[in-house]
């Protein structure tokens, strides 16, 4: 399997059984993957884990990607999901770290405001315990109890965040 | 399959950097994370920030837990014992066919000993002790041949020895056959030594095969000692009252038995001596 490789083609020689497709996936996605992990989780141990967990779980069943939307979109799933099986066995685990504010460079908020428009600004706004649950359900997919597993608070908070989240959202833009 | 349009705004190189150094807030964050999920370029572009020692030490995790996932309840047992993971790989590929063999012979044995105690005579034991050690030593050069080995090709690149192997696997043939036997032994006490009285045959059998295998082709070799074998010892009981089997073939005689363990011996050493031409010959001749 060579680099023209395209996801599903990995994803068809691992259900043979082939090794080296694994391999191959691995390249392409534990980048991005752990970098993902890592903002969703501080403990690198934790996210190790997590990933190698996802990748022996694609291993085990490479069908279950059904054929819709993006083999990125759904090894994120997984992982996401092995994430929050790893922080359920560890009870005292810290919780994610919260994002610095960094200078932006005015080249770069210029191009992430191309992308999202005024939703950028919008979300700015909200604090950063709303960002995460938006960040938990919208962004990561995350039903309200994965949300409350991976945010480390109960599944009411989440709802009754979210739904302040989305008001604020909905002035913001308005 | 038609190919994902790639999107025409890309995350950047600065912003990918400050993504994955955690230093992006948390809408930048979101930008880049929705972006990555379709934009394989960008994907590509986060893999020279990441810490390789780290990746690296996460595909040797899931490789070695794919790994496991892929062995034998027998390999995983060993694993359990402490017993090292090439050496489990090696012993335990293959033991399906070795556990036929065990099986075969304990069952041949069963037999012989139900049929004799029905008229008294020693027609199964005798045929029981001449046909057990042919099949250690067909099981035995067939491992070294390598033709019914998956394992094969490996055991060939290996730093481990032919040699090396075929002492491991022998060693889990016989260790579970002595027991099978004192066990029989202890049961059957009228018996006395006479289940025992195969190994050593088939110890000479099998060394001695190897030790010539390494001059000639073990194939021929195989055939030509099992074949002499049978013929001795039809040879040597003909004629002989069907109750005075076993007594008749000098094989199974104390002095006979000294003999083999002496042939065997010298087939050890030689074979021993001989290793180097041996592995070559493996490799040359049978493949």
């Amino acid at each position: 399997m060579g680099d023209a490789a395209t996801d599903e083609d990995l994803l068809a020689a691992i259900a043979q059984g082939n090794r080296q497709s694994l391999d191959a996936l691995y390249r392409r996605h534990a980048p991005w993957l752990t970098a993902r992990l890592a903002h969703r989780c501080n403990d690198p141990e934790v996210v190790d884990l997590a990933l190698q967990d996802t990748f022996v779980a694609i291993w085990r069943k490479p069908r279950s990607y059904g054929g819709r939307g993006e083999v990125a979109a759904w090894m994120w799933g997984i992982a996401v999901r092995r994430l929050i099986d790893q922080l359920r066995r560890r009870p005292a685990h810290t919780p994610v770290a919260s994002a610095e504010v960094v200078v932006v460079s005015a080249e770069e908020e210029v191009l992430v405001g191309l992308q999202h428009g005024g939703l950028i600004s919008a979300l700015d706004s909200l604090s950063p315990e709303l960002v995460a649950v938006v960040q938990a359900t919208v962004l990561d997919g995350l039903s309200t109890r994965e949300a409350a597993r991976l945010l480390q608070i109960p599944a009411g908070t989440v709802k009754s965040r979210m739904s302040r989240a989305r008001v604020q959202l909905r002035e913001a833009l308005a | 399959m038609t190919p994902t349009p790639i999107p025409a705004w890309h995350a950047g190189p600065e912003l990918l950097a400050d993504y994955v150094a955690g230093t992006a807030n948390r809408t930048r964050a979101a930008s880049v994370e929705t972006h990555l999920l379709r934009c394989a370029e960008c994907r590509a572009a986060v893999a020279p920030l990441t810490d390789t020692e780290r990746l690296e030490g996460n595909l040797a995790a899931i490789t070695d837990r794919v790994d496991l996932e892929r062995i034998s309840p027998v390999e995983r047992f060993m694993h359990r014992l402490g017993v090292p993971h090439h050496v489990a790989r090696v012993v335990a590929v293959g033991s399906a066919e070795r556990v036929s063999w065990l099986t075969g012979i304990a069952v041949a044995f069963l037999v012989a000993l139900v049929f004799d105690s029905f008229d008294g005579s020693e027609t199964s034991m005798f045929a029981f002790l001449v046909a057990a050690p042919i099949l250690p030593l067909a099981g035995v050069t067939s491992s070294i041949s390598f033709r019914s080995d998956p394992l094969g090709e490996l055991v060939t690149a290996a730093p481990t020895t032919a040699m090396k192997v075929f002492l491991m696997r022998a060693l889990t043939v016989l260790a579970p056959t002595l027991v099978v036997v004192a066990a029989a032994s202890v049961l059957v006490p009228r018996l006395g030594l006479q289940p025992v009285l195969w190994l050593l045959p088939s110890l000479c059998l099998t060394s001695t095969a190897l030790a010539l295998g390494s001059v000639f082709p073990l194939r021929i070799v195989t055939w030509a000692l099992g074949t002499g074998w049978v013929v001795a010892a039809s040879i040597a009981t003909r004629g002989a009252p069907r109750t005075d089997l076993v007594d008749r073939f000098a094989a199974f005689e104390p002095a006979g038995q000294l003999v083999l363990l002496l042939v065997s011996l010298i087939a050890i050493v030689v074979v021993a001596q001989r290793r180097d031409t041996f592995d070559f010959l493996d490799l040359g001749r049978t493949a």
